[in-house]
Order: structure tokens, then sequence, then C-alpha cells
């Protein structure tokens, strides 16, 4: 079982990154689960997934890096001893901490996983607004992350995009960088590389 | 200070589309609100979300993040129900939880909406 984390700040494109993977991996029909966090108890992503898919469990009411931690516990030992997917993918709050995710993980030692994999996505549109207000969160993001999405390449002017892709290399010069608009279907030669 | 300095907002309403679809309704009203939020200059729009649902798989999900992509509007409508159900959910820096929803109140009340929208839940979170 394959476990693939999607993080970025709120409206970076997860949700369509998400929907984006979904219909990938149904296409190659591969058995699926998606984790959806939302921080308030009344949430819009987790109704519109439960609309177009299904094995979707919910995490409301907090962010899975801290308050929520035993909802997604529970949920995640939901989704690998009840259904037994090929893939869990996980959609944590937009204002959760990576970092915190990311060691979250490296305490659970109990789990069939065959690996773990944190995406970052990095709005370029609103990359100087982002590195003003929310910039641990940025750069925790991008730490942990061994693939890094610059989005909405389509939005931004190119000297914001640059601005993104410089952040990134600074922070984690490993990680691999893709640049997308999400406006778009991603290719499958990098929805599979994303999985 | 707060672990998380946005404040998140999040309401439910009823509507009753008055000689309009659902998704004409949707949009003018959620433009009401991201035209009245944006007037009160926040620092940091994290995002403005609404969801919709009909009947079946019939869905709106309406949202903004930032004046260049705009509002987007996604998902469709194919019955035509009395009423659905709108959850709307704002995440703002800069702008209190109280002007947020006296922002809502106002909107609900003006002469295009009052009759189409009434509030079903307010949380504040």
């Amino acid at each position: 079982m394959r476990i693939i984390i999607i993080t970025g700040f709120l409206g970076s494109g997860k949700t369509t990154l998400l929907l984006q993977m979904m219909r990938y991996l149904t296409t190659r029909q591969k058995k699926f689960a998606v984790i959806i966090n939302e921080v308030g108890d009344v949430g819009i992503d987790n109704q519109m997934l439960k609309q177009v898919g299904t094995n979707i469990w919910e995490v409301l009411g907090g962010c899975i890096c801290c308050s929520s931690v035993a909802g997604f516990e529970r949920a995640l030992d939901e989704a690998v001893n009840g259904y037994n997917p090929d893939y869990i993918l996980v959609e944590p709050s937009g204002i959760a901490n990576p970092g915190d995710i990311n060691a979250f993980f490296s305490r659970r030692t109990n789990q069939d996983m065959d690996s773990l994999k944190q995406i970052a996505l990095v709005d370029s549109d609103r990359i100087d607004l982002l590195k003003k207000a929310v910039y641990p969160l940025l750069e925790s993001g991008i730490e942990v992350s061994k693939t890094v999405l610059i989005t909405k390449t389509d939005a931004a002017p190119a000297d914001r995009v640059e601005e993104a892709e410089n952040l990134v290399k600074e922070i984690n010069p490993a990680a691999d960088l893709i640049k997308v608009s999400l406006k778009t279907e991603l290719t499958s030669s990098i929805l599979a590389e994303l999985l | 200070m707060k672990a998380n300095p946005f404040e998140t907002f999040a309401a439910e309403f009823e509507i009753r589309p008055f000689n309009q679809d659902f998704k004409t309704t949707i949009t003018d009203f959620f433009n009401a609100v991201v035209k009245s939020i944006l007037s009160y200059q926040p620092e940091f729009v994290g995002h403005l979300k609404g969801f919709c649902k009909g009947q079946g798989s019939d869905y709106f999900q309406i949202s903004f993040v930032s004046i260049q992509t705009g509002v987007q509007v996604n998902g469709h409508w194919n019955h035509n129900p009395d009423s659905a159900r709108l959850t709307l959910n704002l995440i703002v820096l800069g702008i209190e939880q109280s002007r947020i929803q006296e922002i809502l109140n106002e909107i609900v009340l003006r002469d295009n909406f009052k009759r189409t929208f009434s509030y079903s839940k307010l949380v504040m979170l």
C-alpha cells in the first residue's frame, strides 16, 4: 500500500490534484481510499468528493497535524484494515503543518506501507502573499516533500513562477520540481510519477 | 497569539430560487459575498468557498482565492428541485468573525436575496 499526502496552503489546488489522481487510479482499476481533512465542522471539499467518489473518510473540525490527530489515526486504521487499498490519498487541511504530518508517520510503526510520499503544492500566483503570511507552513511543506508542484503557472506572471521556483530550490534542492497549471488534466506520465 | 491566525467561518443556507436558476442564484450571491469581503481589505484571503448539493449527483462548487483567478464554478445541475442547501466556508486573515457575520447578514437581507436565501446553520470555527 502506498500513502500519498498532498499538502499545500488553502487554494493551492490540492483538491483539483486529488480529483485527477482519483480519475487516473479509477481508469487503471486501482483500489484507493481518500482521507480528507477540513479545519471546520462544516466542510466543502469533503461534500464535493463524496459527490464524485466513494471510499472517502472525513476528518473534520481540526487539523490532522494537531487537534485532530486521533481522528486521523482512526480514519487511517479504518481505511487500511477495512478496505485494504493499493493507495491511500490524504488531503490535509490547507492550514495543516506538513512537517507535523511527516512526524506523525515517522512515529507510526505498524502499518503495511510500501511507501509514503509527501507532495507539496506551491501556489505561484500568490507566492508573495504566502511568503508574507504563512512562511513557516510553506517552508515546512517544501522541506519534507519529495516532490513539489508549482501550481497556477497559467495565471501567475513569469516572475512569480520564477520566485516560487527559486524558493523551492533554496529550501529543498533535492526535491523534484514540476510546474503545472492544474486547469487542464496532468499528463499520465506526471500522474504516474506523483503516485 | 492564536496558532491559526485565520478567521474561519461557515454557514449553511436554504435556497429557494425565484425567477432564476440555481446556478445564477448561487453565483450572484457568492459574487456579492466576495465583493463585500474584499471591500474590507483583508490581509489575505485563504479561500472563500461554497458548495450546493442538488438531487442525485447534481452539485455546484464555487470558489474564490484571488482576483487574478476570479470566481470559479464547477459541477453540474440536471434536476430542478424547489430548494437546496448551500454551504459557505470563508477563511480570511484580517477581518474578524463578527464582521464576516455582519457582511452575510447584510447580504441576506438585500432585496434581491431576502426571499431566496435563509440561514439554516451558522458555525464560528
